[in-house]
């Protein structure tokens, strides 16, 4: 999604002032004039200088009479197969870090990748020759080549 | 330095070496060519196969991705009209022109030639220049390393073209990120949230990935799935490599020397290289009402530069470990891994291995004119690749690459939300590459300041008592200046400002 100047700018100002607030909460180092908080704190102030510099042209542009509007929605945010493909995405990956340990790495990958493949609108015979391969010929890369252990599951204890 | 450069040869010239070179130049000619993939990502996701290779293959495989990702980018300008990675944006439309007149051999053989060469004596200028700088800067201490850190990110903003404060705001997230974790200093721990997996910092590897791969994926399938198809059938270019370099071999040279210092500037990396040598092409030119209607000269400039810029950006990475661009800050940190820590003294303490890299770099440059001749003849298929098959595997490679590096499900997590916030960020208007030098070098720059503060015992100015240190700090704020007096000096003058903005 697209922010105006306006919105991104208290945006900005408002992160800079949490920065800073929580860099004051840092110890300071005995005998130091500059310990901790001082990076954050100036990180903070930058983001406070950015965001009254954004508000500020939006404000001038707005007076001059060519204001941007406040919040430009992207034309993909109304059609409703994006949004379900980029949940499918946003899903598959959250689902990975869930299912991983009780699945297995080959299992989780097979199923994930099935799942999205179909919901890309890949064609059922690709989808299921890559979900059934892929998860096998990297588990034998990862493991077997770089290794790099895998969590395992029952298609791995059973096989290997 | 002749046993030396003897150690380094046998050590490329083994069958692993070899046999890495060759599948990274596929892979990355590959992904070059496939719109939307950048070099950048094709090195991310790279990251974690090299974890496990030993340190000269594991580089080799890093520079030959980007320098054959780097030409490749411009195999789908020259037949789709779009760049196949940023780097190849600036001579697009002259590229397409030339297809469209029906002579596209002639732009991709001037393509792939320059990009060989530019490539190579890209090297060669990497070997010089960064010989010469480590002379000099073995004599830094904590004070030169703070400005040049700064000066690194100065450069960042400034030539990050676009909105001043855009790209300042980008550096800002990438300096918050370096603050994440244990302070180094005191021992506290700093913005974690209390999670123990980001004691140690926000992880860099999958960062990147997450920055580069994910958010393609993400805003692939969000704006379309549907990949242009039409592609011209492509005759044999060998005739045009020779008859390219006959003509423009002046333009090869000029450019390959602009590309290789503009590419060692931090944040300026081959994309912009080939922006300024295409506009400074134009501007020397003998015939500049040609450019723009399918012109072969710009293409040489550009292409050249930017191949160039590849080898260049490793020149402050090695020296002084402040990256050229965002592959180098990825490369960074794989040498730093393999137990190479970048420094004035890399030439004595790991001489070898730098000119081992040297020379994979060079081989990768030479393999890339057989291969790129072939891909060249492959475009059609790859071009033709669905999107809707690609993007699922990215983002299993994305999520397996983010996982290995450190062998916990945590980088995941650091993955997708770094992703999502690169995708944020692009959405407005807000460059990434900053963001990736505020995270590299947001540490460099707090733990040299604290270093120097305790030397001189809290004196700021002990930060121009030394003569290099008070250069390179009256550099920096000039440039301070500058960007600061920058927007004002555009408001007085309206009509610079519509001419400047047009690119």
């Amino acid at each position: 999604m697209k922010l105006g100047d306006l919105p991104l700018g208290v945006l900005a100002g408002l992160f800079g002032l949490i920065v800073i607030l929580e860099a004051a909460s840092f110890p300071e180092m005995a005998g130091m004039a500059y310990g901790p908080e001082f990076f954050p704190t100036i990180i903070g102030v930058g983001f406070c200088l950015c965001g009254l510099v954004l508000i500020a042209g939006d404000l001038r542009a707005r007076l001059s009479g060519a204001g941007q509007p406040l919040f430009m929605p992207e034309a993909w945010l109304g059609s409703r197969k994006a949004l379900l493909r980029l949940a499918a995405v946003l899903g598959t990956v959250i689902a990975f870090v869930l299912l991983v340990k009780p699945l297995g790495f080959i299992l989780t990958l097979a199923l994930l990748l099935f799942f999205l493949l179909r919901s890309l609108a890949a064609g059922w015979l690709i989808s299921l020759a890559l979900a059934l391969g892929l998860p096998f010929l990297l588990h034998f890369c990862f493991t077997g080549l770089l290794r790099v252990p895998l969590p395992r599951g029952l298609v791995e204890t059973l096989l290997f | 330095m002749p046993e030396t450069l003897a150690a380094a040869l046998t050590s490329v010239l083994t069958a692993e070496v070899m046999l890495t070179i060759f599948l990274a130049a596929l892979y990355g000619l590959f992904v070059g060519s496939v719109p939307g993939l950048t070099a950048t990502m094709s090195v991310a996701l790279l990251v974690p196969i090299t974890f496990f290779l030993d340190p000269v293959p594991a580089v080799a495989a890093i520079v030959t991705t980007t320098a054959t990702a780097i030409f490749a980018g411009d195999i789908p300008g020259a037949l789709l009209r779009i760049p196949g990675t940023p780097a190849s944006a600036a001579y697009v439309d002259e590229a397409f022109a030339l297809t469209q007149k029906g002579e596209s051999e002639k732009g991709l053989g001037a393509s792939l030639v320059t990009a060989v060469i530019g490539g190579v004596i890209g090297v060669l200028l990497l070997t010089l220049f960064a010989n010469q700088l480590a002379s000099v800067a073995v004599r830094f201490s904590s004070m030169e390393y703070f400005w040049l850190g700064c000066l690194g990110l100065t450069s960042a903003v400034a030539v990050a073209g676009g909105s001043v404060v855009r790209s300042a705001l980008s550096l800002l997230i990438g300096l918050m990120i370096s603050t994440v974790g244990i302070d180094i200093a005191t021992g506290h721990p700093r913005f974690t949230f209390g999670a123990i997996d980001l004691l140690d910092g926000v992880s860099f590897i999958p960062a990147m990935i997450g920055m580069f791969a994910l958010s393609q994926v993400l805003r692939t399938v969000t704006q379309g799935l549907q990949s242009e198809t039409t592609v011209s059938k492509i005759g044999s270019l060998t005739r045009y490599l020779w008859t390219t370099v006959r003509r423009f071999w002046v333009n090869i040279l000029r450019s390959s020397l602009l590309g290789n210092v503009l590419g060692a500037l931090p944040g300026a990396g081959a994309d912009i290289a080939a922006w300024i040598a295409y506009s400074l092409s134009k501007r020397f030119s003998k015939t500049p009402q040609k450019y723009g209607k399918g012109y072969e000269e710009g293409i040489v400039d550009a292409g050249s530069a930017n191949n160039s810029a590849v080898a260049g950006a490793w020149i402050p990475a090695l020296v002084f470990g402040i990256p050229g661009d965002s592959v180098t800050a990825i490369g960074i940190g794989v040498l730093m891994l393999k137990g190479i820590t970048p420094s004035p003294r890399v030439f004595q303490t790991d001489g070898d291995l730098v000119y081992a890299i040297f020379i994979a770099f060079i081989i990768a440059n030479l393999l890339m004119l057989p291969l790129g001749l072939m891909v060249i003849r492959l475009a059609r298929h790859v071009l033709t690749i669905p999107r809707r098959i690609l993007m699922p595997l990215i983002l299993v490679f994305s999520i397996l690459g983010a996982y290995a590096v450190d062998n916990t499900t945590f980088s995941i997590w650091v993955m997708l939300v770094l992703g999502l916030l690169a995708y944020f960020m692009e959405s407005n208007g807000i460059p990434i590459a900053p963001a990736i030098l505020g995270i590299v070098l947001g540490k460099v720059i707090e733990k040299n300041f604290l270093i120097t503060m305790i030397k001189t015992q809290g004196d700021l100015l002990g930060f121009f008592e030394r003569p290099i240190a008070a250069g390179l700090g009256a550099v920096t704020v000039a440039l301070w200046i500058y960007l600061l007096l920058k927007p004002l000096l555009k408001s007085r003058t309206p009509k610079e400002d519509a001419k400047t903005t047009h690119k």
